[in-house]
């Protein structure tokens, strides 16, 4: 490989590399920088609890969802008002019958 | 010729700056406030998928001055530019003086590829979980220009094989096998990776470690030492691309008690409950968190702060881990620190030759 090829290479990978930071979005799944850097105006702690028959459930005992991965479902859905498609994928998933219910808490 | 560099620079920032605020900008207000339609809004939700969700969680304002960090980031991009292109000579001599012990670099590749097993073990294992939840799964790039749907059992099975080969094809003697053996286990990480990010929450934690990953053939190709120092200073940039972002998006809030209390209520945990109740904890942590990944590149302008800087950043996951149950032990980004062992033990110092070439300059 010729010097060129190599500062060449190494240019573009750092090109690459700051996109994200630039653009502030993931460019592909494997280049995320920095969890919780959003301010508290607009990060907006919040948590969801399932509750099946008025109790509440972990995800990861009703599901076998991890719970920081239920969690961004619920925002995730919530969020763009399709809470009740979740819900129904969620039935689909369920140990136990029940009602299913998420509430969102602050 | 270095002022016309500065003077180019400038006035591209300017006229970008000029045309975003004189005319993207009304037009990226109107989608955000009014939910008008225009080639802005167009681009956006191309470029941006999630911009929907953002728009029913993130006040209008807020969103408005995180597309303006656009503006204030390419600034920041081109001063960086500009000082790197200011001192490249002395940086070019700095950067093609490496020369590190190759029993090091094989210390350090040893652990890759060992993470790598563990790895792919791990996904082999979780690999039944992914058909149980396919109802939610949204392909991402990599793995969408293979399938539409969740892939086969047998096509996970042929990437594993194709990336347990790659690792047999790294212990030949010829840089090229051994290159394209990096690379066979490189598409491995990728397709798997990508796949288990497929189901709406993306796993950043393997950030450093694919960067290693994708730098790696390129080293075994070329056998130059040159490509561990690359490799070492692309890693350092992404913390301090993380730190950098935390300050840009909140600023001084970052380092405010209640934000991290507030980070703490969404990861709960026993010692981070108990951490909650102490304010100077609540500062210290966060103050501590932006140190350590705002240092970063600085630490090869005083080599003897390597191995401490390493150390810090271990102690900085495992403490995540630790306090809000993030990551673990075993976290790629500690795998991916590995790659400084061979800088770990330089004696050398390596800004040595080039000083008085500053100071002629």
């Amino acid at each position: 490989m010729t010097l060129k090829a190599k500062n060449t290479f190494m240019i573009v990978f750092l090109a690459f590399l700051l996109s994200p930071f630039l653009f502030l979005r993931n460019s592909y799944p494997f280049l995320r920088f920095a969890m919780f850097a959003d301010p508290i105006r607009t990060q907006q702690a919040e948590y969801y609890n399932i509750h099946i028959n008025q109790k509440t459930v972990s995800s990861q005992n009703a599901f076998s969802v991890p719970e920081d991965v239920f969690q961004q479902w619920a925002h995730d859905y919530y969020s763009k008002g399709d809470s009740s498609i979740f819900l129904h994928k969620l039935e689909a998933l369920q140990k136990y019958q029940g009602q299913i219910e998420l509430l969102k808490s602050k | 010729m270095k002022n016309r560099f500065v003077i180019i620079s400038f006035l591209l920032f300017l006229l970008g700056s000029t045309i975003y605020f004189f005319e993207v900008l009304p037009l990226l207000k109107a989608f955000i406030i009014n939910d008008e339609c225009n080639w802005v809004s167009t681009f956006i939700q191309y470029l941006y998928p999630k911009i929907e969700t953002y728009k029913n969680t993130i006040d209008a304002q807020a969103l408005i001055s995180r597309a303006n960090q656009l503006i204030y980031r390419s600034g920041f991009i081109l001063f960086g530019v500009n000082i790197i292109y200011y001192y490249r000579y002395p940086l070019k001599i700095y950067f093609n003086n490496v020369n590190f012990n190759p029993k090091h670099i094989e210390i350090s590749y040893f652990i890759y590829s060992l993470y790598f097993l563990y790895t792919c073990f791990d996904w082999v294992l979780e690999i039944p979980n992914l058909f149980r939840l396919a109802e939610f799964y949204t392909p991402l790039c990599p793995t969408f220009i293979f399938e539409n749907s969740l892939p086969s059992p047998y096509l996970f099975a042929v990437v594993f094989l194709i990336g347990t080969a790659g690792l047999v094809l790294t212990r030949s003697n010829q840089p090229k096998t051994k290159s394209i053996g990096a690379i066979m286990m490189l598409f491995n990480l990728l397709f798997i990776h990508s796949t288990f990010c497929s189901f709406g929450k993306i796993d950043h934690g393997y950030a450093t470690y694919f960067i290693l990953a994708m730098i790696l053939p390129v080293y075994f190709w070329t056998n130059d030492h040159r490509f561990i120092r690359f490799i070492q200073i692309a890693i350092t940039l992404c913390y301090a691309m993380s730190g950098l972002e935390k300050i840009t998006l909140s600023g001084i809030d970052f380092i405010n008690p209640d934000h991290f209390k507030n980070i703490l209520f969404m990861h709960p945990t026993s010692i981070g409950n108990w951490i909650k109740q102490y304010d100077v904890l609540c500062f210290i942590i966060p103050t501590t968190t932006l140190l350590i990944q705002l240092s970063a590149p600085f630490i090869f302008f005083k080599p003897k702060l390597i191995p401490l800087w390493v150390i810090s950043a271990i102690l900085f996951h495992w403490g995540a881990y630790l306090i809000m149950n993030i990551g673990g032990f075993h976290s790629p980004w500690v795998a991916a620190l590995a790659i400084f062992i061979p800088s770990c033990f330089q004696k050398k110092k390596l800004l040595a030759p080039i000083l008085p070439l500053v100071k002629k300059e």
